[in-house]
């Protein structure tokens, strides 16, 4: 028994340390997204505090970021649903999700930036970008089903979660840089912009969750499976969840910036 | 097993990657280059293009790292500038052949198809060259002396091998930072948002100056991460982490923005006639 | 141990991949196509994707080789010539005993796709679709000159050289390493802008002819490959490279023909405007 919590335990962790939700195409191809739909007088304000890169610079600093002397508190903000006793709060109430708790905390901060000095709202900034992804990201979500489990990608042995922290989106997407991925995904009228848009981020996070399900579900219910089918459904759920990232973000942004 | 994977990895590798490491790699050059594009004025642009069949510069921006045997002119050295420590210039055979380049372009109308090529070939990679720390060689006073290179070794990242710091410069900075990244991507994080007066900052001066800037900048990766005895074992070597990779990204962002403003300017000044 | 490894490595460098243009050379293709699709062919063929470009779908053909109801088009990747430069029809080849003979029958794949969009209001919106991503994919394999396999050169299929102290497949490095080195840091948009170049003449010179004469005059033209190499040649770093250089300017032109190529077909079917593109 002991032996096998040990094994969970490293298993856990290498899972753990290798949380780089969508991997940086993914996250460029969000933010990609999100930059195009900025207003601007909201891609003005951002530009006061990012020296002269647009947002898709700061797509993956998080991941970048994660151990760096001051910012180690961010390691755990990427994902949902990590450490058991964090999930209730002080009085035994389930907590919110992690990443969306910061999402909702930084957007309350930021609501009058102006008050902010410059290197708080670059860091927020640099945060949200990220966040926002992660949040999409199915692995990256609680989901009730999600196991560590292995999974075999065209003869590899892998995570799940690695696998969609980067494979999917990789192998489907071969070939297409994250600026090209981004102008054929963004093809929503404005329409369904807003309905996209539409909510908060706990609804934004409920269909997140929603869509992990659905990803997990769609396996084989075996613990080896042939992806061949399942990356062609999967990617499905990929670029949705990277389009309604991408919408969302700069829903975000422009609700703080634009004024 | 262990070995299996390792031996697979090293095959992957080796099939995958280009046949030789080189300045700044594909990616930095092809960015710099394709920086430089975007600051061309339409003229220079055209003038060049009819120069090089047609092509874009980024096409030929890693041409000298890869015809570098039927060249020998510009062999190894013209890939990497000297800078003297003591009267703070750059100092060689590089400056030499970059200031020889220019000229011999200024009058580019006159020269024959192949040298006008071959020469801003030259220019469109060694400016490049010159702007990546790990191609910048510092001299003592007595201009003989070596203070600092790159062709030493370091551990990089978690791996358990010795690297070479100076391939670390040559592109894992940059596949480690930005391995998603196409050159239209830096073009677009690094360069879409310069403002004009940022890149006039970056261009004042001779190209002398720009070299003694860049050389000015590189100086930090030695500083960070001192040269080991030559034997020394893996733990004993200095130690590229993260946090360093970081840091070094960011230098190698400037000194990619500032090698395509003005390698532009270079272009723009020759060609814009 | 020893066999185990052995295997994987074979597994690894010698497997006769179906996926011709590895890396983003496929995408580079479609992207080039699409930039050369006239507006309304451009209309028409996004509605038919869905509302995506051609470009996003250059890898489907082969991501969807092992999906239940495609897994026809494994055999869709090859075309067979004789000593004599004629194309081997896909009944003949599908009796052969040699594997990649066998599974030369692309050539047929392609003109049923043609025909099947030729006479699209027969067909259903996903058949459209299909169709579509067919042409794109089965033409931009048959721009790589690994995907022509001749009757009389055989053996040379199986050509070797050394690079160090590693053994190499010739045709796996004409899907991956002559493309791939040269082009490792183009993705879709960066084919567009280096290799979309060329004038309208240049552009019709290279769109003229027929399908079957294009697909012909590739076998004639790929048979080169076999000259620019000796069995078990031996590289070291400096030979590589001056080898390695003859096949950039070479393989550039292969794939930007097959970019206006797609797009002349792809015109020829969606825009009344341009005369459709004659299969014989």
């Amino acid at each position: 028994m002991k032996k096998f919590i040990l094994l969970l335990t490293v298993g856990l962790c290498m899972a753990y340390t290798s949380v780089f939700a969508w991997d940086g195409k993914g996250h460029s191809t969000i933010a990609y997204i999100a930059d195009r739909h900025l207003t601007p007088r909201a891609k003005a304000n951002i530009a006061k505090y990012t020296d002269h890169h647009p947002i898709v610079y700061y797509a993956s600093w998080m991941d970048m970021y994660r151990q760096y002397p001051g910012y180690e508190m961010t390691h755990h903000w990427h994902v949902d649903y990590w450490n058991e006793s964090d999930r209730k709060d002080a009085d035994g109430n389930p907590a919110e999700p992690i990443d969306v708790h910061h999402i909702k905390r930084i957007m309350n901060e930021m609501s009058d930036f102006r008050t902010l000095n410059d290197s708080t709202v670059l860091i927020n900034i640099k945060l949200l970008v990220h966040m926002v992804g992660d949040m999409h990201c199915p692995v990256h979500t609680d989901f009730p089903k999600y196991r560590p489990i292995n999974v075999n990608v065209r003869g590899k042995k892998v995570r799940y979660h690695k696998m969609w922290d980067g494979m999917v989106v990789d192998i489907e997407h071969k070939g297409m840089s994250p600026l090209m991925l981004a102008a054929e995904l963004d093809r929503c009228d404005e329409a369904a912009i807003a309905d996209i848009v539409k909510g908060t981020p706990d609804d934004w996070y409920a269909e997140s969750c929603a869509a992990a399900t659905r990803a997990y579900e769609m396996m084989p219910k075996k613990t080896v499976l042939t992806t061949d089918n399942y990356f062609n459904a999967a990617i499905e759920i990929a670029d949705t969840q990277i389009i309604n990232a991408g919408y969302r973000l700069a829903s975000v942004l422009n609700t703080i910036f634009d004024k | 097993m262990k070995r299996i994977i390792f031996s697979i990895l090293t095959v992957a590798l080796a099939a995958t990657c280009s046949f030789e490491a080189m300045g700044w790699g594909r990616e930095g050059h092809a960015a710099i280059a394709y920086i430089a594009e975007c600051n061309l004025t339409p003229r220079a642009k055209a003038n060049i293009e009819k120069c090089i069949d047609g092509h874009s510069i980024v096409y030929y921006a890693s041409w000298l790292d890869y015809h570098r045997k039927e060249y020998k002119r510009w062999d190894k050295r013209a890939h990497v500038a000297y800078y003297d420590l003591e009267t703070k210039r750059p100092i060689g055979k590089a400056i030499k052949n970059l200031h020889e380049s220019i000229d011999l372009l200024s009058d580019y109308e006159n020269l024959t198809d192949s040298v006008r090529k071959v020469n801003i070939y030259f220019l469109v990679h060694t400016v490049g060259d010159y702007h990546c720390p790990g191609h910048v060689t510092f001299f003592e006073s007595d201009g003989t002396t070596v203070a600092h290179k790159t062709s030493y070794n370091v551990r990089y990242l978690n791996e358990k091998a010795p690297r070479n710091y100076h391939h670390v410069w040559d592109g894992d900075i940059l596949a480690t930072n930005h391995g998603n990244w196409s050159y239209m991507d830096y073009a677009y994080n690094l360069d879409s948002g310069l403002t004009q007066e940022q890149k006039e900052a970056m261009i004042q001066g001779t190209v002398d100056d720009w070299l003694a800037d860049a050389a000015t900048n590189s100086l930090v990766i030695y500083e960070r991460v001192p040269k080991a005895p030559k034997n020394a074992e893996l733990s004993e070597l200095p130690h590229v982490d993260r946090n360093m990779v970081n840091d070094f990204g960011e230098l190698a962002d400037v000194q990619i923005e500032k090698a395509g403003v003005r390698l532009a300017k270079i272009l723009n000044d020759l060609f814009d006639k | 141990m020893k066999k185990i490894y052995l295997l994987l490595l074979s597994a690894l460098a010698f497997a006769p991949a179906a996926n011709a243009w590895d890396g983003a050379i496929k995408t580079g293709i479609a992207a080039i196509a699409d930039a050369n699709l006239t507006s309304t062919a451009k209309k028409s063929i996004d509605a038919a994707l869905g509302g995506h470009s051609i470009t996003y779908y250059a890898y489907w053909l082969d991501n969807v080789s092992a999906t239940e109801g495609y897994t026809q088009t494994k055999s869709w990747h090859y075309v067979a010539f004789t000593a004599k430069n004629k194309l081997i029809p896909a009944k003949k080849t599908a009796k052969s005993k040699v594997e990649i003979v066998k599974s030369a029958q692309a050539y047929e794949a392609l003109v049923h796709a043609v025909e099947v969009l030729q006479n699209r209001g027969n067909a259903t919106k996903e058949e459209i679709a299909d169709n579509i991503r067919f042409v794109v994919g089965i033409l931009a394999d048959l721009h790589c000159p690994s995907h022509y396999v001749y009757a009389d050169l055989l053996p040379q299929r199986e050509w070797k050289y050394y690079y160090g102290n590693k053994t190499y497949n010739y045709m796996r490095f004409w899907e991956a390493l002559a493309f791939t080195n040269a082009f490792s840091n183009w993705r879709a948009n960066e084919f567009v802008h280096q290799l979309n170049r060329k004038s309208e003449e240049q552009i019709r010179l290279l769109t003229s002819g027929t399908l079957t004469e294009w697909i012909v005059n590739n076998a004639d033209e790929y048979r080169r490959i076999y000259t620019m190499i000796t069995p078990d040649q031996k590289f070291d770093k400096k030979s590589a490279r001056l080898w390695l250089n003859q096949f950039y300017p070479l393989s550039t032109e292969y794939i930007t023909e097959a970019g206006y190529r797609i797009a002349r077909v792809l015109n020829g079917l969606f825009d009344d405007n341009v005369a459709p593109v004659t299969i014989k």
